[in-house]
């Protein structure tokens, strides 16, 4: 897989799922703030891990439109968001990488809002939303 | 009689927002949040859950353990399964439908992919096309 397919698997996903629309970033940003960063293992006839992270804000506003509710439940439900995020983004890329017959099982995400995790070495795609907010993506396999 | 279904998942916002879908096709909800509670949750009700939908990749007991749980019990016998997955293997589907799942839906998925898969379970089908 390609850094640029990743981008356009990633930015489908998170359009389709959460209404967050993303591009490729043209140039290195920074993220705004704290961060949410999700990780999961590929197990299966495939190996491999994925990442994800987004900055907490964007997090909780995503959570909060599709919720619909209160801003302090979406708060509390901004990791979890992310962990799902990531678990629909992880179906995605392993049909994109190895094909729809492909049997693994993802094994459910490890969520960490404080550190950026010591992530798999392997593709990173750096995504701007419309708003400015970096969103990173990371596969490794 | 109307459809009650059980939403098992353990992201909060992917409950919420199926509930939503639910609601508006006119089915009453109840939800958990891991698959161990789902599984109390209809073994205390077994004759008012009469639709589970539920994720496969879950901490703790996962959506394939749930089934071999509810087959074991006998309590699949008068309940639709929908499993909820981000897994997108025709094979896996076809082996959750094997272990009593009687379809899959591919995450993300809007209303009208649900509604799909309503209208396909055959106790259900007049009662989501009345909300239509």
């Amino acid at each position: 897989m390609s850094p640029d397919q990743l981008a356009d698997v990633t930015i489908r996903v998170l359009e389709e799922a959460a209404f967050v629309f993303a591009e490729p970033a043209n140039r290195p940003i920074d993220f705004a703030g704290d961060v949410i960063a999700a990780h999961m293992h590929i197990r299966g006839d495939r190996v491999g891990s994925i990442g994800l992270r987004l900055p907490r804000d964007l997090a909780t506003r995503t959570a909060a439109s599709l919720l619909c509710g209160p801003i302090d439940e979406a708060e509390q439900a901004a990791a979890p968001m992310v962990g799902e995020l990531l678990n629909v983004l992880a179906g995605a890329v392993v049909a994109a990488e190895w094909g729809p017959e492909v049997r693994c099982s993802l094994v459910p995400p490890e969520i960490e809002a404080f550190d950026l995790p010591e992530g798999p070495r392997g593709i990173h795609v750096m995504l701007v939303t419309l708003e400015g907010d970096r969103i990173d993506v990371e596969f490794a396999a | 009689m109307g459809v009650h279904a059980l939403i098992v998942d353990d992201s909060p916002v992917t409950r919420k927002v199926m509930r939503r879908m639910l609601k508006v096709v006119g089915l009453a909800v109840d939800e958990v949040s891991e698959a161990s509670d789902g599984l109390e949750a209809l073994a205390l009700v077994p004759a008012g859950v009469n639709l589970l939908l539920t994720d496969l990749h879950m901490p703790n007991m996962d959506g394939e353990q749930l089934l071999d749980a509810l087959a074991d019990r006998g309590l699949l016998r008068d309940m639709e399964v929908i499993v909820c997955t981000s897994d997108r293997s025709g094979a896996r589907h076809a082996a959750l439908r094997a272990r009593g799942a009687n379809a899959c839906i591919v995450k993300p998925f809007g209303p009208e992919a649900l509604r799909d898969a309503l209208v396909r379970l055959p106790m259900f089908a007049a009662q989501v096309k009345e909300h239509a």
